[in-house]
């Protein structure tokens, strides 16, 4: 298996660049050794709370994080980063885990693409 | 033992990473090993970029995702894959190491 983390850590207000890493995040589950996990950190996270794509210019959000979690891939959200910015919880269904746990992840992947 | 280095390139010609990525390549190339570039985002205008061309031609194998070409109208060229991000999945697979510029 191959362990592949996307890493969304800009916020997704006024830009596509987002949506485009959460396209790209599905499209690599599209090889079926590939095992994807999008995980949140810094103003990422806005894009796992309540965000009205339209009204932020973001573009597809919701489609792509639904898709990863119905083929069985892992959404994870950084808490740290949820708290800081005042972020309850995920609107989607993801694992929130400490910047402790999110390093783990990291060190045991096979490949780390970070997401600017 | 698959010595492919996989690349991917999302960031237009005037950022820094096109010189970072061409170099890379040229030094990777020289030394033997395969070399594969998946163009996505703003990196598909690296497609009117001659110095990505002759990388072509000396070995290096790129690949764009052809949905961003047409968002952005750039035209195919015959030195690269018409490709999708099945190509990229398959590279993150396949090569031995990873690097990406975001």
């Amino acid at each position: 298996m191959n362990q592949v983390a996307v890493i969304i850590h800009k916020s997704p207000f006024n830009t596509l660049r987002n949506s485009e890493g959460l396209r790209m995040a599905v499209g690599l589950t599209l090889e079926e050794d590939n095992r994807v996990t999008v995980i949140f950190v810094k103003d990422g996270v806005y894009l796992i709370g309540n965000v009205t794509p339209e009204k932020i210019q973001s573009g597809t959000i919701k489609k792509h994080l639904e898709a990863l979690r119905l083929l069985g891939h892992r959404l994870v959200v950084e808490r740290e980063s949820m708290e800081e910015r005042g972020i309850e919880g995920p609107s989607v269904k993801a694992d929130v885990l400490s910047r402790a746990e999110v390093v783990k992840i990291l060190s045991e992947a096979n490949r780390v693409i970070p997401w600017q | 033992m698959n010595k492919k280095l996989g690349i991917l390139l999302t960031t237009s010609p005037e950022n820094e990473n096109t010189h970072t990525v061409l170099r890379l390549t040229e030094t990777a190339l020289a030394e033997g090993k395969q070399v594969e570039i998946f163009l996505m985002c703003d990196g598909v205008y690296h497609l009117n970029d001659a110095r990505l061309e002759g990388l072509t031609q000396k070995g290096a194998k790129v690949v764009v995702c052809a949905h961003n070409c047409l968002e952005r109208k750039v035209e195919r060229k015959p030195f690269v894959l018409w490709g999708s991000q099945y190509d990229l999945a398959v590279l993150i697979k396949e090569s031995y190491r990873f690097l990406s510029f975001n």
